[in-house]
Order: C-alpha cells, then sequence, then structure tokens
C-alpha cells in the first residue's frame, strides 16, 4: 500500500473518531425546551454552548390563543427539561406534555416559582387580578433568570457552576441597561405621570420605573373591547386625565384610532416581548425598546407641562 | 240519533309519572351537588400567621416596589454570600444597580429610602440586618431584610436540614422604626413588624390547579 493510501485512510480514521466524538459531546448536552421568547432568551443566556435551547412551538404565534399543532407534539418527545412561564400564556405547554404523554417524564421548570407576583393596576372593574406578564420587566425577570439557573443547576450538576456565574453575568447586564434608560429620566423634576395601556401587561414594566398604570382599555386578558365598553373606556380616560395611551403591535388600530380621536391623547407602542424570532438577545432588544419607549413618554409629557 | 257517551279515563299510573320526574329530578340534583362538592379544587396556598402579612394585598404600590426589589436582590445577595462569605455591603449594591438600594429614579419615586447594614454573627448563625426608612413625611413603612444562615453544618455538626428560610423580608408600618435587638421571630413579632410573604408564581399556579 502506498504511503497516500496509509496517510488516506489514517486522516479518515480520525476525522471519523472525531465525529463521533463529537455526536456523544452533543448527545450529552441537555436539550431544554422554552415556551415563550423571553425564556429563550433567559435559556440561552444561561447556559450557553453547554445544552441545546429548543423553542416548544415555531414563531409568530399568538401566546393568548395558542392550540396546540401535530409538530409541537413531536418536538417536546426530545426534551430533557421544559421552562415554563406556568401562570398564564403558556397553557398550552401543559396540553402538548400531555397529548405527548410526557407528563411526570421530564422535569418542568416554572420560571415564576419565587416571583412575587402584582395585580393589574388600573383594572375597570377595579378588581385585584394577578398580572401574569413578569417577563416585561428587567427586576421580576432577574428573579426568573435566577430560578431557572438554580433549576438547571440542580438537573445538570456538572454545569452548575457554570449556569450561575452566567446568569450572574447576565442579569448584571440586563441591569446596566435598565440603568441607562433611568439616567435618561434621572434629572426630570418629580411629576405626576399617568398613563393607559389597551392590554393589561406592563405593570412590571412600570414599577421597574416606580410608576403605575392608571387605566386598562381591554375588557379582560386578550379579549377586544365591545362598543359600549369602548364607549364607558374613552369617558372613563377623559376623566383621568391621562398623558400617554400606550399600545402594542397586535391591538387592532381601529380601537385606538378611535380612543386618540375622541380624547386627543399621544398614542406609544410597547412590545408584549412574545413574537418574532428566538435569539439570545430577543429579551434585551424587546425590553429596550420598551424602556426607550416609556421613557419618550415621560420625557414627553414632562416637556408638555412644562410648556416647551 | 246516538247519544253521545262520556267516559272518564284516569291516568294508569295515578300521579306516579309525577313523582318519577321529582324523584329523577331530585336524584339529578343530588348527583351533581356531590360531583361539584368531590371536584372542589381546595386552595393550596398556605395561610398567614398572624405576624405575616401578604405583600400583593397589604402593601400600597410604592412599598410593593420596594419590596418586590428587596426580594429579587435577597437572592443575589445570599447566593454571594453562599460562594464567597460576604455580606454585600449597601454601597456595592449601589454599585450593583440592584433595586431598592441603587439611588435611581424609580429609587425617588418609591419613597427614597435609606439603607443600613448590620451583621450580627451569634454562635453558628450568620445573621445580617438590611433595614431601609422612607425620606421623612413619606406615607411608607419600614422595611428589614434578615438573612439568617445556620453555619452549623459547616462546623462538623450532623445536622443537615436549615432550621430557617435563609432570608427573610419584615415591615413595620412607622416609618422611622429601628430593627429589634434580637433577630428572632419573636424579637420581630413583639416589636411589631410584621414578616411580609410575596404571593408567588408557585402560590398561583397551586391557586389555579390545586
Amino acid at each position: 500500500m502506498s504511503r497516500i493510501k496509509i496517510f488516506t485512510l489514517a486522516a479518515l480514521l480520525v476525522i471519523c473518531v472525531s465525529s463521533q466524538a463529537l455526536a456523544q459531546e452533543q448527545g450529552k448536552k441537555l436539550v431544554i425546551g422554552t415556551t415563550l421568547h423571553p425564556y429563550y432568551s433567559f435559556v440561552t443566556n444561561i447556559v450557553q454552548d453547554r445544552a441545546i435551547v429548543q423553542p416548544l412551538i415555531g414563531e409568530g404565534f399568538n401566546p393568548h390563543n395558542y392550540r396546540p399543532q401535530p409538530e409541537d407534539i413531536k418536538r417536546v418527545m426530545n426534551l430533557d427539561v421544559l421552562v415554563v412561564n406556568g401562570i398564564g400564556h403558556d397553557e398550552f405547554a401543559m396540553e402538548i406534555l400531555g397529548a405527548a404523554q410526557m407528563k411526570g417524564k421530564i422535569p418542568v421548570i416554572f420560571a415564576n416559582k419565587d416571583v412575587s407576583l402584582i395585580p393589574v393596576a388600573g383594572n375597570m372593574d377595579d378588581l385585584k387580578i394577578v398580572n401574569p406578564h413578569t417577563f416585561i420587566s428587567v427586576t421580576t425577570s432577574i428573579q426568573q433568570i435566577h430560578t431557572i439557573a438554580a433549576a438547571l443547576a440542580e438537573i445538570d450538576p456538572d454545569n452548575a457552576k457554570y449556569y450561575k456565574k452566567n446568569a450572574r453575568k447576565y442579569v448584571r447586564k440586563l441591569r446596566k441597561l435598565k440603568a441607562k434608560y433611568m439616567q435618561r429620566i434621572a434629572d426630570l423634576p418629580d411629576m405626576e405621570f399617568r398613563c393607559a395601556t389597551i392590554h393589561g401587561g406592563y405593570d412590571y414594566l412600570l414599577q421597574d420605573f416606580g410608576l403605575q398604570v392608571t387605566a386598562v382599555i381591554e375588557p379582560n386578558h386578550g379579549l377586544k373591547p365591545t362598543a359600549n365598553q369602548l364607549a364607558k373606556t374613552i369617558k372613563k380616560i377623559k376623566a383621568l386625565d391621562v398623558d400617554v395611551i400606550f399600545t402594542e403591535m397586535h391591538f387592532p388600530d381601529k380601537y385606538v384610532d378611535t380612543i386618540h380621536e375622541e380624547t386627543g391623547i399621544r398614542i406609544r407602542h410597547l412590545s408584549h416581548l412574545t413574537g418574532g424570532s428566538y435569539t439570545a438577545d430577543d429579551f434585551e432588544k424587546g425590553i429596550e425598546a420598551n424602556m426607550k419607549a416609556l421613557t419618550d413618554a415621560l420625557v414627553e409629557a414632562h416637556a408638555i407641562k412644562e410648556g416647551k | 240519533m246516538n247519544k253521545t257517551s262520556r267516559q272518564l279515563v284516569s291516568p294508569s299510573g295515578k300521579g306516579r309519572e309525577t313523582m318519577y320526574v321529582l324523584f329523577a329530578a331530585i336524584l339529578v340534583a343530588a348527583t351533581c351537588a356531590t360531583l361539584i362538592f368531590l371536584n372542589q379544587k381546595q386552595s393550596a396556598v398556605a395561610g398567614l400567621e398572624s405576624f405575616q402579612i401578604r405583600a400583593f394585598s397589604d402593601l400600597n404600590d410604592k412599598e410593593l416596589a420596594v419590596f418586590n426589589g428587596l426580594y429579587t436582590a435577597a437572592v443575589e445577595i445570599n447566593g454571594i454570600h453562599d460562594d464567597e462569605e460576604e455580606w454585600l455591603t449597601v454601597k456595592q449594591l449601589e454599585g450593583e444597580l440592584m433595586p431598592p438600594f441603587t439611588k435611581d429614579s424609580s429609587w425617588k419615586k418609591s419613597g427614597k429610602y435609606t439603607w443600613d447594614r448590620v451583621l450580627r454573627p451569634a454562635g453558628s448563625m450568620d445573621i445580617a440586618l438590611y433595614t431601609g426608612h422612607p425620606e421623612k413625611g413619606k406615607k411608607m413603612g419600614s422595611f428589614i431584610l434578615l438573612f439568617l444562615h445556620d453555619h452549623a453544618k459547616k462546623q462538623g455538626n450532623a445536622r443537615t436540614e436549615p432550621t430557617h428560610a435563609p432570608y427573610e423580608i419584615w415591615y413595620h408600618p412607622a416609618p422611622g422604626k429601628t430593627a429589634p435587638q434580637v433577630a428572632t421571630d419573636q424579637g420581630f413579632i413583639s416589636a411589631g413588624w410584621k414578616e411580609v410573604i410575596a404571593y408567588s408564581g408557585e402560590d398561583e399556579v397551586k391557586r389555579v390547579k390545586g
């Protein structure tokens, strides 16, 4: 056998062995399922390249009315662990687990387990309803990141230190991001800021800034107001004298336009953070856009009150 | 001419049908009531002791913001102490941009709390208290974030389970209330403090799913 043939065979053998080793290495990695977009970002930043993060369902769904699809069942069967919000928005995850007969077979991490929940402020019926949007905030997201990291550290003890270190680094990054927007409004004189939101999902975000929602327009989670409710809402908004109304991407413009036309109040957009693609920095981008919209509204409201 | 004859025909059941229908209705109602009773989800959310209050319902919105900041910071302070055996100072917490310690816009709107850290080691117990008071004139109470770490295990004691939660948050409606001399439950309770219990995601899951 010529030297070239021997060399070629040896090279092929090395490649085969390396590929097998790599495949085995990848085989050892945990496959972690996530439901909503922020949880994909949280988990990816915690595990980096030491686990595989797998969104449970495809992009572009509306979590308020998602129904499980057959392909979701296939996906869940490959998971080692699932991370859920657990208090709203991702009930479909349990349905998928049930349909795939996976309930109780893989650990489920409830990210909100240790989050201190707050009520939906400005509820038209003045009821104290739990707000499940803990993922639209820096502070409550940090609590969830710690919970997820601690749970993953127990499931995958070999990487426990790595996960905790990454979680700590990630939460510092998020706090710095928030500080940037806090700085924007640091010199504003203390004033009352009154705002209405179309969707009752932004109490945690506003709490991060020491603010509170004055009124929520949609009558219930994910429901559109009837003509009668809209008329009642317009009347209430006029009486409440709000500075701005925060709407969001999926809310039909006709309602917002009607409210704007009837009240003359400025409209700004906030994101529910549950759309678009699944990326590691999706949460940072989304929450930053929300913090920008909020601080823009504060600066603007202050300028108007100062008569500038 | 034929005479019309009349004959009175009485129901064969003599009113029994009414009884059957009534019996069936009672049976259905009783079955439904039994099933509803059996399928009722008992609230699995733990009740509170007399010395405890619920953050969700018993604090005002600004106090709730302070509590939530403190509750989140506690996880990290606790984790850093576990790893590095140090209690972060208030200055370090401000530097870490951690609410409610960092003096940002939210801090200004949420009572401008002044924080103080006191360490009180006692035997195997490593005790740290972070006490916060709002600015004068604010209608807000005082908070204490209390850490109780039992290092008995590390010193060779056979006990493996901690006897106390690693941290607790206590509240007093007086804005200038100082920490009790004795950092035990009884010490706090007798000084009029209330332990604040978060309404957590775990509580909500238990409430919904039973």
